[in-house]
């Protein structure tokens, strides 16, 4: 199809292998992935605990450095970054929301969500105005002057999410976002981040061992030992899963 | 083919903010802030009470050479502790935010911006450190010398004297607190973030 379709994918993952040496063993975090996430869509990695999902979300944020194999965002190849692009890419391109929710612990709501903005130069006022709207977005403008430890799991988790979108990025990495939720809480953030997927057409991807996670996926990529065993589109899941059922 | 990333707009951390976020980890953080001053308070003081008497005798009883080369030592081998004590302590200080500083970098903090959060952090502790060393030294100096040299001589040393020992006390204890908290802070800036998320502290 040519050069055009290529500008539908904004990740592409070709080879990438991230190896650990333990001693006299190797641990192979991820051996040889490739996959291409589409411009907007959800995408949920799906693995059991130690299958690479942390690795991949390392790799694909620009975290760290892959053994072999590239990671291509919006076609540029990110292992010939700069360390000042690097913080750039981190800062504009790529929102990062993680299982234990990892607010800045002496700063409030509210600045918490300021804070990727003075990284990227926003202006005060447009500051301003950008973090009260997401605050209100996720249902936290209430609470803008709460420390972290005033809030609750779930409650941290909206003001970690409001932050990753702060910089209006065009990728959302979210690692096991629900792991340290209940199960009604877990649906709120899931839902949350589904509502944000379609209004703001932000990709968003997901490592997630919550099958919860099933229901809003665009597609489901299925990572068992550091090896991607196959991505399907939610439709094919259902399928499925009504098959076995019945 | 694959093209280069186009970095349109800048990566900032202004000083005002790093200031900002300095005080609120240091007012926060304030039990971790006093173990890092009190090796600095302590030594400070010392510094001070010998600089006071020093100078109490020379204008009370035109001494020169008062101090003992003993109390040299000693003074040296207080600013050895406190300074081994500052780099361990600031060491810990990192370790307890690890996943913090993963975080920042992952918001798009660069190296710098870590090193100069942590050394500005410090150059406050140093020198806030170096202000209340300077009290205690005082006081220390008016009751060890009370019954010896009597209060009164300490009326005797002009403002000068006084402001000359603050200054100093505020510039070592300051410049004593950005060295030796530079290796831990320098350890701060590099870490990786992939390596530093995934810390549980
Ligand atoms: N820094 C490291 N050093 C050594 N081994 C590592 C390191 N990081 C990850 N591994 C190993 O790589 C494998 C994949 O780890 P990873 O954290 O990516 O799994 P995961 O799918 O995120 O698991 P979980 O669901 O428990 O978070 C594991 O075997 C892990 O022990
Ligand atoms: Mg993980």
């Amino acid at each position: 199809m040519g050069g055009e379709a290529s500008y539908a994918y904004t990740v592409e993952v070709e080879g990438l292998k991230k190896y650990y040496k333990m001693g006299n063993t190797i641990v192979k975090a991820l051996d040889g992935i490739n996959m291409k996430i589409y411009r907007g869509e959800y995408l949920s990695i799906m693995g059991p605990s130690g299958s690479g999902k942390t690795t991949l979300f390392n790799m694909i944020g620009g975290l760290d450095r892959p053994t072999a194999g590239k990671v291509f965002i919006d076609e540029v190849d990110i292992a010939q970054l700069d360390a000042y692009e690097l913080a750039w890419l981190r800062a504009r391109k790529i929102g990062y929301i993680f299982q234990t929710f990892n607010l800045i612990p002496v700063m409030t709501a509210y600045e918490n969500v300021v804070l990727p903005m003075i990284f990227a130069g926003v202006e005060a006022e447009e500051r301003r105005r950008r973090a009260l709207e997401l605050l209100d977005r996720v249902g936290l403008l209430k609470f803008k002057d709460h420390k972290p430890y005033e809030l609750s799991g779930g409650q941290q988790q909206r003001v970690a999410i409001a932050r990753a979108l702060a910089n209006n990025p065009a990728i959302v990495l979210a690692d096991e976002p629900t792991g340290n939720l209940d199960l009604e809480t877990g649906m709120e953030i899931i839902k949350l981040l589904k509502e944000l997927n379609e209004e703001r057409e932000v990709t968003i991807i997901t490592a997630t061992h919550d099958i919860k996670m099933l229901a809003v996926s665009d597609r489901i990529a299925w990572l068992r030992d550091g090896k991607i065993q196959r991505i399907e589109k939610r439709s094919e899941v259902r399928f499925k899963v009504y098959k076995v059922e019945g | 083919m694959k093209k280069q990333i186009i970095t349109e707009g800048k990566i900032y951390f202004p000083l005002s903010e790093t200031l900002k976020l300095v005080i609120e980890n240091i007012m926060k953080r304030l039990t971790r802030a006093l173990l890092t001053m009190s090796g600095i308070v302590l030594s400070i003081a010392f510094y001070t009470t010998l600089m006071l008497t020093a100078s109490a005798l020379k204008y009370t009883l035109g001494a020169q050479q008062v101090i003992s080369e003993y109390y040299w030592w000693m003074l040296f081998l207080a600013f050895l502790v406190s300074a081994t004590g500052i780099t361990n302590s600031v060491l810990m200080a990192v370790a307890e935010r690890v996943r913090e500083i993963g975080t920042l970098k992952c918001l798009g903090a660069m190296d710098k911006h870590i090193l100069e959060m942590f050394i500005l952090e410090n150059a406050f502790i140093g020198a806030i450190g170096g202000v209340v060393g300077f009290i205690v030294g005082i006081i220390a100096a008016i009751v060890l010398n009370a019954s010896t040299i009597g209060i009164s001589s300490f009326f005797a040393i002009p403002g000068i004297e006084f402001l000359k020992a603050l200054l100093s006390s505020i510039l070592i204890s300051t410049v004593l607190s950005v060295v030796m908290s530079s290796y831990p802070a320098y350890r701060a800036a590099k870490l990786q973030p992939a390596e530093a998320l995934r810390s549980v502290a």
